[in-house]
């Protein structure tokens, strides 16, 4: 079952001018991410698009994920850097989380090619 | 012998050959043991030797000795397994097992019955050794069986191929609406050995576009396992028509290709049907990495390039983690003797090739002279590989003498290391085989006569342990073997004393230091005041000399009293083909080793006669004394006006042979002269020259020995007939 929490953060740093101000929104999640809760997690990030110039998704409390996850994270990163937007993770990936990512094998070296400023996700893992 | 009885003797020898070399590793094992008794790997390899002598002598019919490794086999598994340690009774009784199994390989072995009784001795002793850790703990022979299933586990690992796969496994797309779960699947394959997994995420859509109950990714899975194809198959048996499972086999341990190299990443492409040699050619002429380049052509996708990565980083690791299985595949056993009829017929090609080119020149034909050419650089490339393979690295030889060292220090209550280096210095097989006589001698000198006993280093202000060091080094065409130890040293004053009692010098005679301990090799010279039973009989040394001559060596002392002694001895790197130099006496050839050739010096006949039969010449100050091949060989007429004096150098001494032509430098090939000649000593064998015509080659050393010899006997005769003159 996914819960979750949105807020928007200020960025840390010295302002340079107006435009460089950027809206960061934080999505905090917890219990499971798994194909029941594929839809959900796929409009919770279709939402907060709007919200935020960046988005972090904090997965920390995620309990359990399966493939459908990955491929919605994936997904979601893809569409934000068409819009010019950011998706990160943020917090403690937690281990279990961690090890099925590699396991599966989305670990990357590289990003794909809409990756433009080696944000991709998998590389982080 | 029926043909059954000759196949299974066949299997008998292939056994008994592959047991010595067990016999051999767990010596080695055992003596390292000694100094790291907590060794793991070396526990494994006592017990694995053990555990093969085991199963593999029963196979091949030796059941005595495949009972008898059965208690030793235990022992080393209750060590292995942390139930017993290492004991010194324990390695001492694994070295005389060792020994007995040594025995037990030879035919009549069950006939002797000492041997039971020696068998039965040891098999007591290790059972009780077995026996007294059942008492502290669990039952020994319960250990045993329980261990059962791991030694199978052994012989499979070391028996069983590895296969590489690689596996594409796209799912149906609808695959999470049949409750499926694809990761499932590539976590079985993960467990059945070691895998590189990349998901391929170019499908994905974007979020707008994402169905979150399609499947969309796709993977490429290298798994490397002792599982056959079928087993993997298996993986995917519930997988619906619509999902792509491709299993290809790239890479199986000691059949395809092999070495820690592997396919480029432009070759895993095309092979794999990601890319197309049209799409490939015009990238990589381009001289940048061909992956980013690809990726930014968009001819592939990133994924693609990370999955052919991650391949070539698998097979390449999966290469050099099993570079002892590549090396066995690697290496193909051949008995000797089919080496050396190999060493006889590059021999052979060796001399119809100098036929060839001295035709070729004969003739003036330049076409067959560019054929002459080729021929001869194929010829010394193949002659210079085929005498590769008969060297070994002498370390083989080395290891023997650890054992040696070992057991005779402790016999006479010495404290002796013996340190080696140079193990890796390759010689001639034939040479290594003949050295081991010498070399025990050498040492056993050493270990009595050279280190003295704990105390007796103490009183000296030296440690109580002495070191003996064996080692070996390369020097130009030669091998030097020292054998070096910092014992006490020779004491010249107790040699030339014995010497002098010998009448072998006057008591006035004033000799250098090199020249008293050349008494050593003389026959039957000792100064050990008494006979042990490892020397002191004062036979040894002049034996060792003689052996080493006969290997084209030789050999040197140096000492110095209360420091200790080193024992040169220089050998040639093979036996087989020499570099001589052709000469010719009358109508015959001969052969000097041109390693013991200095310099040739041209003398006229008057030259000659003005000595009035001294076979004496002056070369830069220095008297120099010849021997005329003509006399020798009683060679009479047509001595040319002018000939020549091949000044040779002989354990440090100058002696010229005097020839009628030098014809110059010859790769000989070395012929054995057979039975009929075996007592010509100054013979060392024959070659055929280009023409066919053979060369006698000739052993210097002993040429001048036999001469000396006769010029000694001419003497005393001479004296003889004068005393007898006098008394008339």
């Amino acid at each position: 079952m996914l819960g979750s929490s949105f807020k928007k953060e200020q960025p840390a740093g010295v302002m340079q001018n107006a435009g460089d101000l950027k809206n960061v929104g934080v999505l905090s999640l917890e219990g499971d991410i798994r194909i029941e809760d594929a839809a959900q997690f796929k409009d919770l990030l279709m939402r907060h698009m709007e919200d935020a110039d960046d988005l972090s998704i904090n997965i920390s409390n995620v309990t359990q994920v399966d493939l459908s996850c990955f491929q919605i994270i994936c997904s979601a990163h893809r569409f934000y850097s068409r819009m010019n937007k950011n998706l990160s993770l943020d917090g403690e990936i937690p281990e279990n989380i961690r090890t099925l990512a590699i396991k599966s094998g989305f670990k990357r070296h590289k990003g794909c090619a809409l990756d433009s400023g080696d944000t991709c996700i998998w590389m982080r893992i | 012998m029926d043909e059954t009885e000759e196949f299974t003797e066949e299997f008998k020898n292939a056994f008994r050959q592959e047991a010595l070399e067990h016999l051999t590793g767990l010596e080695n094992a055992l003596m390292e043991l000694e100094e790291r008794p907590d060794a793991a790997e070396l526990i494994d390899l006592a017990f694995r030797s053990m555990h093969t002598l085991k199963g593999s002598g029963a196979m091949f019919g030796f059941d005595v000795l495949s009972s008898f490794t059965h208690d030793i086999e235990t022992a080393f598994d209750l060590v292995r397994n942390g139930k017993m340690k290492i004991t010194q009774e324990l390695l001492d009784l694994t070295f005389s097992a060792k020994d007995e199994i040594l025995c037990m390989l030879k035919v009549d072995y069950d006939q002797i019955p000492a041997n039971q009784k020696k068998k039965d001795e040891l098999t007591k002793s290790f059972k009780d050794l077995i026996a007294h850790v059942g008492e502290g703990g669990n039952g020994a022979a319960k250990e045993v069986q329980k261990q059962e299933p791991d030694e199978k586990k052994v012989i499979e690992e070391t028996e069983s191929k590895r296969y590489t796969y690689r596996i594409r496994y796209k799912p149906s797309a609808n695959c999470f609406l049949h409750g499926a779960n694809p990761l499932l699947n590539i976590d079985e394959l993960a467990g059945f050995g070691r895998s590189s997994i990349v998901a391929y995420t170019d499908d994905i859509p974007f979020l707008d576009e994402y169905d979150p109950e399609v499947c969309y990714a796709y993977w490429d899975i290298i798994l490397t396992t002792e599982k056959e194809i079928d087993t993997i198959r298996d993986v995917f048996a519930f997988e619906d028509e619509s999902s792509v499972v491709r299993i290809e086999v790239i890479d199986v341990s000691g059949e395809l290709e092999e070495g820690d190299h592997y396919k480029r990443l432009g070759e895993i492409l095309l092979d794999k049907g990601d890319l197309t040699q049209d799409d490939l050619d015009p990238i990589l002429g381009l001289h940048i990495k061909l992956g980013e380049l690809l990726v930014e052509k968009g001819v592939v996708n990133a994924d693609t390039v990370e999955a052919a990565l991650l391949e070539q980083e698998h097979i390449r690791n999966e290469r050099k983690s099993r570079p002892e299985a590549a090396d066995e595949m690697a290496t193909i056993r051949v008995p000797a003797d089919r080496l050396d009829v190999l060493v006889n017929l590059v021999g052979e090609l060796v001399t119809v090739q100098a036929h060839l080119t001295q035709m070729a020149v004969r003739r003036i034909d330049y076409e067959l002279l560019n054929v002459a050419e080729e021929v001869e650089r194929l010829t010394c490339e193949l002659r210079d590989n085929t005498m590769n393979i008969r060297m070994l690295p002498i370390g083989t030889t080395f290891n023997k003498f650890k054992r040696l060292v070992r057991d005779l220090s402790k016999e006479l209550k010495k404290e002796i290391d013996l340190v080696t280096e140079g193990a890796q210095t390759e010689l001639d097989k034939t040479v290594i085989e003949k050295l081991n006589d010498p070399l025990v001698h050498i040492i056993r000198n050493s270990i009595d006569h050279g280190v003295e006993t704990p105390e007796q280093r103490k009183n000296a202000g030296k440690p109580p342990k002495g070191t003996i060091t064996l080692s070996a080094i390369h020097s130009g065409s030669h091998v030097l073997i020292r054998i070096k130890d910092d014992g006490k040293g020779l004491d010249t004053e107790a040699i030339k004393h014995k010497a002098i009692e010998r009448g072998l010098i006057s008591p006035s005679a004033e000799l250098s230091d090199n020249e008293i301990f050349s008494f050593i090799f003389a026959p039957g010279f000792s100064t050990a005041k008494e006979v042990t039973s490892v020397s002191g009989r004062g036979v040894g040394m002049d034996v060792v000399k003689r052996g080493i001559e006969s290997l084209r060596g030789s050999i040197g002392i140096e000492s110095v009293k209360g420091a200790g002694t080193t024992i040169t001895v220089k050998l040639p790197l093979t036996l087989a083909i020499i570099d001589g130099l052709l000469v010719k006496a009358g109508a015959g050839s001969y052969v000097l080793p041109l390693t013991s050739v200095l310099e040739c010096i041209a003398i006229g006949k008057d030259d000659i006669d003005k000595n009035h039969g001294r076979a004496l010449t002056i070369v830069r100050g220095q008297i120099i004394p010849y021997i005329s091949l003509r006399e020798h060989f009683f060679i009479n007429g047509g001595t040319p006006a002018n000939q020549q004096i091949i000044i040779c150098e002989v354990s440090g001494r100058r002696v010229g042979v005097l020839v009628d032509q030098v014809i110059g430098e010859h790769q000989t090939v070395i012929k054995n002269l057979g039975g009929i000649y075996k007592n010509v000593e100054i013979l060392s064998g024959a070659t055929i020259l280009g023409d066919g015509s053979v060369a006698l080659i000739l052993d210097v050393n002993r040429l001048i020995t036999l001469v000396e010899g006769i010029e000694r006997d001419a003497v005393k005769r001479l004296n003889a007939t004068a005393e007898m003159s006098a008394c008339e």
